[in-house]
């Protein structure tokens, strides 16, 4: 089939019908328009029209002709030989259990078909109405019948149907037939009739490659399959994907923008991450990991929150510690082209026992994927209490970091818990002040080397509150190199793409010597990073 | 543009007896300046590697700057607001409520107890929101009882004011019940909103009742141990949060990650009390 501006293809196994003769000898013939090449579908009452028209065969050109109102007039029927019935008309809404089946395109019995067709075959999907409103109120106006078959009330050459579309990844195949007609392959609404006998199946959208994709749209990715899921940017631990399809990323997702809510589909090379942001803190330099982040506009857009999974200082062993059944999934309305269930992430502003945040997950020494992630608290009130300049959004970023499987630079003082015991108790001197009995030969906590204070001087997982003594791996030889917390300068923040220790971890020698470098064990933070949950 | 987001003692909804404080939080994001920010992010990194070619003499200058103009034209501005003054950026914020269908600012005593940044003007761009809680007094004459609904109007840009989410807030014409009163989470709250005010030996006494019930209450031991850092009572605070630490690994065992915020506090005190 050559069609202008359209890859040159061929419909799968043609349906051909057997020559149907009239009485007077004079075939008939009926094809059906194309569907417009940039058409893509949209939930909010988009509609699109194809027309159906009615040839007579010229024995002597060898040719079809359509004569308009002087050829012969059927009754037209237009019928959907196929069609996608997606629950809820995106990835994430409506809520879970108000998401229906119903057919995602339809016969509508009103505006320009009103008074022109009967209607038949109503498939709707009773018991969950449809949601009147996806972005603005009333921009999907209410509908009780989904027909999936319709027929000119009149004899007519020629039958133009209007189509609504309920589901931003709509597909469907329509069809035309005629009594005495035997059918002639689609053509676009601007050309003549093809000429060549076979079905008239039309699909909606236009999707040549047969993916389920519009082919227009920038994630058919020249008719890759629709289970694909290859996102490679940013690269981070070399796991490909975001846990969202080709098919998912292109049917989409209801986002907050501006603090709007909007209908996105998302970029297929690029990994994404979803957030319920329920306190408005904002994703800090999250930003700089080079992740796509979308808000979502409230927890029904992920299936709703998960169980609480208690902070630390109050939680019991008993307690749920990462996500519940079926919450937190972003692609929970899933059918056609689903890889896995793929989690948001839940931010939220709580009070703390032990400091500024806390990535409630499966493994807190180890959390992440999404999947793993209860939620990821943060304490504003305590952070904004100690004043220090991009606190805030360095501690979001560290946290959500954690979520998307990063880890601290280094391990912790493997005896860091007895440090202080040693530190503090093993030869105290101990003095009186107000009454009690206190301390008075205290000392600061020596990071290794190596150790989380390591590295990257403005990688968001460094961590900047210990007084972070190192050494080049040899405890004769010490240098303190950094001030204590509160002094620091939190700036050019960013995740760490190697494990070089830059800033306050490689400082020069002021006798000449060696520099005091001071590289991060793990850190190369980048290239740890991992959002697929499947 | 902006995005506010208004809490009511942490909450969208709540009860506020007579004899209980009311905090409000107003949380502001510069959002079209965070989404810029992740929109170019792949094409900052691009630019970035135009100019390591450019400076490793791959590519010459009259293709680096047709290159980077491309890319440049494609970016999404990234405006940053400055605001603030001599009365800081705080004062930005006012508070409305709703009364006979209409919104009218109020001009109740609210204390300032926490601002992020604490800087009198503040800088807002993708990366930083700024953050800011007033109190109202248990104490103060309540402008009315019963249901109101609340939000917070920030004017950065002068005429353009931006609202806030609305909350509801149910001020009721009673006072807590012994039950209530007796709860530790209403003492710590009580605690902290009076340590916000500077009102350290008020928040000592409650902090302190709960620990006589409660020895092993974390964020009491941590709040304990700012009010003696407040108070100058440096050797006592060390102790108290070291007791907080070893609270911490009691409940704790098998977490890897030191506590930041704890050790942050030890870290803290240890500088000044080596000076």
């Amino acid at each position: 089939m050559s069609q202008q501006g359209v890859q040159q293809k061929e419909y799968p196994v043609p349906v051909m019908q057997a020559e149907i003769e009239e009485e007077n000898g004079a075939r008939l013939g009926i094809d059906l328009t194309l569907c417009p090449q940039d058409w893509l579908p949209e939930a909010t009452n988009k509609r699109v029209r194809f027309t159906a028209r009615i040839y007579t065969f010229n024995e002597a050109d060898e040719n079809w002709e359509y004569k308009g109102e002087a050829g012969e007039k059927r009754e037209i029927t237009f019928e959907f030989r196929e069609v996608s019935n997606e629950p809820g008309i995106c990835m994430n809404f409506p809520a879970i259990n108000q998401a229906n089946e119903n057919p995602d395109l339809f016969f509508p019995d009103d505006g320009y078909n009103a008074g022109k067709y009967t209607f038949s075959n109503d498939d709707t999907d009773g018991g969950k109405p449809c949601p009147t409103e996806i972005v603005n109120p009333g921009d999907n106006p209410a509908h009780s019948h989904h027909y999936k078959t319709t027929t000119t009330i009149a004899t007519t050459s020629e039958a133009t149907i209007e189509v609504r579309c309920e589901d931003y990844g709509a597909y469907g195949i329509l069809r035309v037939s005629a009594p005495d007609c035997e059918t002639l392959e689609p053509r676009r609404t601007d050309e003549g009739c093809s000429q060549r006998g076979g079905a008239n199946d039309v699909k909606i959208p236009m999707d040549v490659d047969g993916n389920r994709i519009a082919d227009s749209a920038s994630q058919d990715n020249g008719g890759a399959s629709a289970n694909q899921d290859e996102d490679n940017n940013p690269v981070g631990d070399g796991t490909r994907g975001d846990g969202l399809t080709n098919y998912e990323e292109y049917r989409g997702f209801i986002v907050k923008t501006g603090g709007n809510k909007s209908h996105i589909r998302t970029d297929i090379d690029r990994k994404d991450i979803f957030i319920h942001d329920r306190d408005g803190l904002g994703y800090g330099f999250f930003s700089q990991s080079g992740l796509v982040i979308h808000l979502l506009p409230g927890a029904e857009y992920y299936g709703g929150d998960s169980p609480n999974d208690p902070p630390p200082g109050t939680r019991t062993t008993s307690q749920p510690r990462a996500v519940g059944d079926k919450t937190q999934v972003i692609n929970f309305n899933s059918k056609t082209a689903h890889g896995g269930d793929q989690h948001g992430l839940r931010l939220v502003d709580e009070a703390l026992t032990q400091g500024s945040g806390f990535t409630c997950a499966t493994d807190p020494n180890s959390p992440g994927p999404p999947k793993n992630v209860n939620r990821v608290i943060i304490d504003r009130s305590y952070i904004a209490g100690r004043g220090i300049n991009n606190k805030l959004g360095k501690t979001i970023a560290h946290e959500l970091g954690h979520a998307v499987c990063l880890r601290h630079h280094g391990p912790f003082a493997p005896n860091w818990k007895k440090h202080y015991h040693g530190i503090f108790f093993a030869s105290p001197k101990w003095g009186r002040e107000g009454g009690r009995q206190v301390l008075k030969n205290p000392r600061g906590l020596s990071d290794p080397a190596g150790g989380p204070t390591s590295g990257d001087a403005n990688c968001v997982m460094r961590y900047d509150n210990l007084f972070a003594f190192w050494c080049h791996n040899n405890d004769s030889c010490r240098h303190r190199i950094y001030k204590p917390p509160n002094k620091e300068v939190l700036s050019n923040l960013t995740f760490c793409s190697a494990t070089n220790g830059t800033g306050v971890n490689n400082v020069p020698d002021p006798k000449g010597g060696n520099p005091h470098r001071n590289d991060a064990q793990r850190g190369n933070c980048m290239s740890q990073m991992k959002v697929k949950d499947w | 543009m902006f995005g506010i987001t208004l809490r009511a003692n942490r909450g969208t909804s709540i009860k506020v007896h007579e004899d209980e404080p009311l905090t409000l939080s107003v949380s502001i994001i510069n959002e079209a300046a965070a989404q810029a920010n992740v929109k170019n992010h792949p094409m900052k990194e691009n630019l970035q590697t135009l100019e390591r070619k450019f400076k490793a003499k791959h590519i010459d200058e009259e293709e680096f700057i047709r290159s980077a103009g491309e890319i440049r034209k494609e970016m999404l501005q990234e405006k940053v607001y400055r605001f603030g003054g001599p009365t800081g950026w705080t004062s930005f914020v006012r508070f409305q409520t709703l009364i006979d269908k209409a919104w009218e600012y109020v001009d109740w005593p609210l204390w300032l107890l926490v601002s992020y940044p604490s800087s009198s003007v503040a800088e807002l761009d993708g990366s930083n929101s700024c953050y800011a809680e007033y109190g109202l007094d248990p104490k103060e004459d309540r402008i009315q009882n019963g249901d109101i609904k609340i939000r917070a109007v920030v004017e950065i840009i002068k005429g353009e004011p931006s609202l806030s989410n609305i909350v509801n807030v149910n001020f009721l014409n009673k006072r807590m019940s012994k039950t209530m009163r007796d709860r530790e989470e209403t003492i710590q709250f009580l605690a902290e909103y009076s340590f916000k005010k500077g009102l350290y030996d008020d928040a000592r006494a409650h902090v302190l009742s709960i620990l006589e019930s409660n020895p092993s209450s974390i964020r009491s031991l941590a709040l304990l141990g700012n009010i003696e850092e407040m108070k100058g009572e440096l050797y006592s605070a060390l102790s108290t949060y070291v007791k907080a630490l070893e609270e911490f690994e009691k409940m704790y065992p098998d977490l890897d990650e030191a506590p930041d915020g704890i050790i942050s506090n030890i870290e803290r005190v240890l500088e000044l009390v080596s000076k």
